[in-house]
């Protein structure tokens, strides 16, 4: 019974000190913001999870993120308000959001909730993008930049100012997923999961359905809000099209690759994911800094072909949806499934070579 | 004052009345019978008191409460707990995660209580599983309670529902066919069991069509149609010339 908990939470360990120190030892700036992007998806995919322990699936989450990112980014546009407001403000903001909008989908159940919040995705989004004040389709320009506000910071402990925007983009999602991790792993994730099984049986032991759907799309929502802040100011430009259904459906992809039946799926499936999608870019950049010929070589190769990186990525998603049912954190259970399956056909040959004898 | 009292209850749908104009009482420590052919209305009785369906017309009272238009959690709150009779389940929690998440009211923990794994959420949660390892064993559970509840055979699947309702400590719990599709031996059980929650100060309003739970009936209840035809004893239920034409087809 104790070893599973013990192996979840060093995977979990490893995983922080691989975050914490890669961006440190790897020294420049297009691998810094290959780990951005992983933190963020990896936030994103464990938040959608959080709503889908409780039985539904949301795809607003792209969406949550852009009220996020609008808010701390309009906040600090036009009113000045420092990152150390705005981005707090932005997951506020988020939250409030997700808990207005999801209150008349948390009484609905799977299909009507996914469809609810679908259409409320797409209508923000919609709104940001004809809504002057925000940019409009250009966009939201001139966001007061994470790295100038970070820069006393890194000369203090000697980052470069990318690195610094990474450790506390690292740290604001560490929180978010500290919170996620403790809700799964204690009563509330209990309830939760109870409620996913039979919201008639949940509701006849005194659970309150709407309650705890609404806590889990709030926590989910604020941590999208949180990440989307943080990210517009390292950005400083932000567009409503990146935080509209395309990203939500790779939030639910990074979510389903990794596995949802463990909290770690979603955080492999973001870095599997986010690499193959970054790679091309990562090593074109590098290649100009690299004295390796091979080395420079072949990432011109690749970055010659980046066009086809795509490919890779949905050679990745057909391996999971043909070969691992349960995602990446599943493959342990589907080689236990595979040698059962395979010792028992040998069991039965054996009997029937018995038998003939 | 009686434990629970239905006035006038009416539910339809649509055009069908399956519940009509209904005065039911219960009072506290019986154990009473709520019986009646198939598609009398029953288990929509139930599911009119606990607030899963709303009745068009009439009250309920819950020990001098109304409760007409509470929700399924406030009435569990209140101290109704229930079983269903299709009796879903949580089949991927072994049978005490069943049990354990059961606990949900009495002992309460906050969700802050919870979160920050505070003193009060430890101490409950240490009560919770001596508390439902105490159900398990009180109704013969205890061999399977590592079990998946989904991988249960059918007779001990309808007693973890039991086992459910019970954890949530209530004052007045609804059985909604406790007996169906169980061997004699696991009926047996289950009637001995059920009268034994009498002794811990249950009061159980149990829905069967077995008529050996008749033993331990203090009185009874016979609907038909949506419609009350027969209030008393059991032993007065057996000879009334309605019950005997409308239920029993005309034998006994
Ligand atoms: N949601 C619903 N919509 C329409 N009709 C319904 C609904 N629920 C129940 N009914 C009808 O109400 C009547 C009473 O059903 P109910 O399930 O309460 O009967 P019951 O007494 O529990 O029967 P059984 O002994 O078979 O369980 C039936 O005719 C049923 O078809
Ligand atoms: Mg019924």
């Amino acid at each position: 019974m104790k070893q599973p908990v013990l192996k979840g939470k060093l995977s979990l360990l490893i995983l922080c000190v691989l975050f914490f120190v890669l961006p440190l030892a790897l020294n420049s700036r297009s691998w810094v913001d290959l780990f951005i992007t992983i933190v963020v998806n990896m936030v994103g995919a464990v938040a959608l999870r959080l709503i889908v322990i409780s039985g539904n699936l949301s795809f607003a989450q792209g969406a949550f993120m852009g009220v996020g990112a609008y808010t701390a980014g309009m906040l600090a546009v036009y009113l000045n308000v420092p990152i150390w407001l705005s981005i707090p403000a932005g997951a506020i903001m988020a939250t409030i959001v997700g808990l207005i909008t999801g209150w008349p989908f948390a009484r609905l159940k799977s299909v009507y909730f996914s469809m609810g919040t679908m259409f409320m995705g797409q209508a923000l989004m919609l709104m940001i993008s004809a809504w002057p004040l925000a940019g409009g389709a250009l966009g939201l320009q001139r966001i007061p930049s994470l790295t100038s506000a970070l820069s006393g910071v890194a000369d203090v402990l000697h980052l470069k100012g990318y690195q610094a925007c990474y450790y506390l983009i690292f740290l604001l999602a560490l929180f978010c997923l500290v919170i996620m991790y403790r809700m799964e792993h204690c009563r509330i994730g209990t309830t939760l999961r109870a409620l996913a099984q039979s919201e008639e049986v949940a509701a006849s032991i005194g659970v309150n359905p709407t309650f705890y759907r609404l806590l889990a799309v709030g926590t989910s929502c604020f941590c999208m809000g949180l990440i989307g802040g943080v990210q517009s100011h390292y950005l400083t430009t932000i567009s409503y099209s990146s935080y509209g259904m395309n990203t939500t459906l790779w939030i639910i992809m990074y979510m389903m690759i990794g596995g949802t039946g463990k909290f770690v799926g979603p955080l492999y499936g973001a870095i599997v994911i986010s690499i193959v999608q970054g790679i091309a870019n990562l090593l074109t950049s590098l290649s100009g800094s690299s004295n390796n010929e091979s080395f420079v070589a072949f990432a011109h190769w690749l970055g010659a072909n980046s066009a086809y990186t795509p490919f890779l990525t949905a050679a990745v998603l057909l391996v999971v949806a043909y070969l691992l049912p349960g995602g990446l954190v599943g493959i342990p259970d589907t080689i236990r499934a595979n040698r059962a399956r395979r010792a028992e056909k040998k069991e039965a040959a054996e009997i029937a070579k018995g038998g003939s004898k | 004052m009686h434990l629970l009292e239905t006035s006038g209850l009416t539910k339809r749908f649509g055009g069908l009345t399956v519940m009509h104009d209904l005065d039911f009482h219960i009072d506290e420590g019986e154990i009473k019978g709520f019986l009646g052919p198939n598609g009398a209305g029953k288990s929509t009785f139930f599911n009119l008191i606990t607030g899963v369906l709303m009745p068009t017309s009439g009250h309920i009272f819950y020990a001098g409460n109304e409760i007409t238009k509470a929700k399924p959690h406030q009435v569990a709150k209140m101290g109704i707990g229930r079983t269903f009779q299709l009796n879903p389940l949580f089949g991927d929690f072994t049978v005490f995660e069943n049990v354990t998440a059961a606990y949900h009211l009495r002992p309460h923990s906050t969700v802050p209580q919870v979160f920050f794994n505070s003193k009060v959420y430890k101490e409950n949660e240490k009560y919770i599983a001596e508390s439902a390892d105490e159900v398990l064993e009180f109704l013969g559970l205890t061999h399977v309670r590592n079990e998946l509840a989904k991988n249960l055979p059918h007779g001990y699947q309808k007693i973890l529902g039991v086992a459910r309702a019970l954890a949530t400590k209530p004052k007045l719990l609804l059985l909604d066919e406790p007996l169906g599709g169980m061997n004699p031996e696991e009926i047996d059980f289950s009637i001995k069991a059920i009268s034994k929650m009498r002794d811990k100060g249950i009061t159980v309003l149990v829905v069967e069509h077995n008529m050996q739970i008749l033993d331990i009936l203090d009185s009874v209840t016979v609907i038909s149609f949506g419609e009350k035809i027969f209030e008393g004893t059991p032993e007065g239920m057996r000879q009334d010339p309605t019950v005997i034409s409308t239920y029993f087809g005309g034998t006994v």
